[in-house]
């Protein structure tokens, strides 16, 4: 009986052996297996989440771009590795966009309603002014 | 100890690629274009009633760069320290992989990350304090 792992020529095919067992489960040994340890994508998204999320405030652009880059790096991180610094930037990056969006739309309305007169904001604004005032803001 | 090294390598290609996007912010402040947009109440305070943990951000980076390094400390200390951390993080490794000998690169800590989240935390209590406590604001 011919032994599997020697072909006619008398070869050793362990290799090719392993290789087709690999592959036969859909994915090749060693490889595409992400580790634990945080790498600097992963780094770079948790603090530019966190930062996008305290400049939402800065008429919402600044935190929005911060928060689409943390996004980005949290996509691209997370792909080689999983680590909760890496599950931490992608929530913080998330929470930025949010933020940065609702500042983005609200500045826009205060806009429209302080300059242009116009926008549902207009009433709400005249009487928060007057809150600010009191309170020396 | 190899797991470290790519780390910081890492780490230091993305600072190279965030220098650009700082350079941005440095120019927009230096150029005075801030000053042209309208002036309308903050967000945060306006919902509120409180200064929010990033307040005086903007304000100490400008004095960064006017070179007021305590009054950038006294708006937001955590644009400074991020600074300073940068700068140090930045200039060790750049060096060390150029190949300059005696340089000693810079690790990256988790500690850098807490400590600056104890930084925000304590510039909005203090501010918040100062303000419901002493009647003292940020103006």
């Amino acid at each position: 009986m011919e032994n599997q792992n020697y072909d006619q020529n008398g070869e050793n095919n362990y290799q090719d052996y392993t290789a087709q067992y690999a592959s036969v489960e859909g994915q090749p040994y060693g490889q595409n297996q992400r580790g634990n340890s945080t790498n600097g994508m992963q780094i770079a998204s948790l603090v530019l989440g966190i930062i996008g999320m305290l400049t939402c405030c800065c008429y919402g652009v600044v935190g929005l771009v911060l928060g689409i880059m943390g996004l980005v790096f949290a996509i691209i991180g997370n792909k080689s590795s999983r680590s909760g610094v890496g599950v931490a930037g992608l929530v913080c990056s998330i929470i930025a966009v949010i933020l940065g969006v609702a500042g983005t739309i609200y500045y826009a309305l205060i806009y429209l309603a302080l300059y242009q007169g116009v926008g549902p904001l207009v009433d709400y604004l005249q009487e928060y002014s007057n809150a600010l005032q009191q309170m020396n803001l | 100890m190899r797991e470290q090294s790519h780390l910081e390598k890492q780490l230091f290609v993305i600072g190279c690629v965030l220098f650009w996007l700082l350079v941005g912010i440095a120019a927009v402040l230096k150029l005075g274009w801030l000053d042209r947009l309208p002036q309308i109440p903050c967000m945060f305070v306006l919902v509120f009633g409180m200064y929010c943990p990033g307040c005086g951000g903007t304000r100490a980076a400008k004095a960064l760069l006017e070179g007021r390094l305590l009054t950038s400390f006294f708006y937001h200390p955590v644009v400074l320290y991020g600074a300073v951390l940068y700068l140090c993080f930045m200039l060790t490794n750049g060096l060390s992989l150029i190949g300059v000998k005696g340089v000693r690169p810079m690790k990256f800590r988790n500690g850098y990350l807490w400590a600056g989240l104890v930084l925000i935390a304590v510039n909005f209590v203090v501010k918040n304090v100062l303000l419901f406590g002493f009647g003292i604001s940020m103006k």
